[in-house]
């Protein structure tokens, strides 16, 4: 028996959710960058982050730095895998439902394979939400 | 290829190689080679002065969660090779974003192409093309 707690495998029909900042200008006349899917040079050794839909709603996975924009993409676990692509569950500070894909990493960010990949999940991206604000602590006094 | 390391040289094949713009046509009229020129610089001048001006102004408008924003000195260096091929008049970006790991990229789609000219924090150039999301051609120019 798997726990419920955001750590148990993911099944295809489930919805992925990766968080976009509007400030890179990353999707912009509705075309997606593939540079929203790059790997952070330090925080993705592990992969590149997502987040359970069935954990999170889209304004948790929207949620950044206070004041900033934020759109969030929407992708399918079983598209993925049609691709080869495994998503795997991981633990996160942030709490349950982290996702990560191990074959796109902070080491190998800048190689042809990385660049493809980051196409693919492009094509694979069902839509993109938002944006969403996160509201900073003077933002959310004013009301 | 040392020729590519000057980016004055580059020409339409070496930059976005299917924009389907290498120079004028054979039978293009003077004047319709004339216009193309002129509507790729004011292209690349809308990039120039909407987004890579704007950042060099004020790079700590790119710093945000998960990713590393480019300096100001990448953005010069950006925004001087954007100079140099608009004044080669070759095919404009859609638009520029950074590459989020200290970078900037200028973007040009046409139906399933997608071309990327990407300006890394190390001053490395890459030129990458994709048809239907598959890689047909990644090439190092500088």
């Amino acid at each position: 028996m798997f726990s419920a707690d955001g750590t148990e495998p993911l099944s295809d029909d489930e919805l992925l959710y990766r968080r976009i900042p509007v400030s890179q200008g990353w999707y912009t006349e509705g075309v997606l960058s593939p540079e929203a899917y790059g790997p952070h040079r330090e925080r993705d050794v592990d992969g590149i982050s997502f987040w359970r839909a069935k954990c999170r709603c889209l304004d948790e996975a929207a949620r950044g730095r206070p004041g900033k924009d934020y759109y969030v993409a929407v992708i399918r676990v079983g598209d993925l895998r049609e691709r080869g692509i495994e998503p795997v569950s991981t633990p996160h500070k942030g709490g349950g439902g982290h996702v990560s894909l191990p074959a796109l990493n902070a080491e190998n960010r800048r190689s042809p394979e990385a660049q493809a990949l980051k196409a693919r999940l492009c094509e694979l991206t069902l839509k993109v939400e938002g944006p969403f604000h996160t509201f900073s602590a003077e933002e959310t006094k004013q009301g | 290829m040392t020729r590519l390391a000057d980016p004055t040289e580059w020409t339409s094949v070496d930059v976005f190689p299917h924009s389907g713009q290498t120079g004028a046509a054979v039978d293009d009229s003077l004047v319709a080679a004339a216009d193309h020129r002129t509507a790729n610089r004011k292209g690349w001048q809308r990039i120039i002065d909407s987004t890579l001006i704007e950042w060099g102004r004020d790079p700590s408008q790119l710093e945000d969660e998960d990713v590393t924003a480019p300096t100001q000195a990448v953005i010069a260096r950006a925004t001087r090779l954007a100079v140099i091929l608009r004044d080669n008049a070759l095919a404009p970006p859609n638009r520029a974003v950074t590459n989020g790991d200290g970078g900037v990229v200028f973007e040009r789609w046409e139906g399933p192409v997608f071309e990327q000219i990407e300006i890394a924090d190390d001053g490395a150039i890459t030129i990458t093309s994709t048809i239907d999301s598959e890689i047909v051609r990644s090439r190092r120019l500088i």
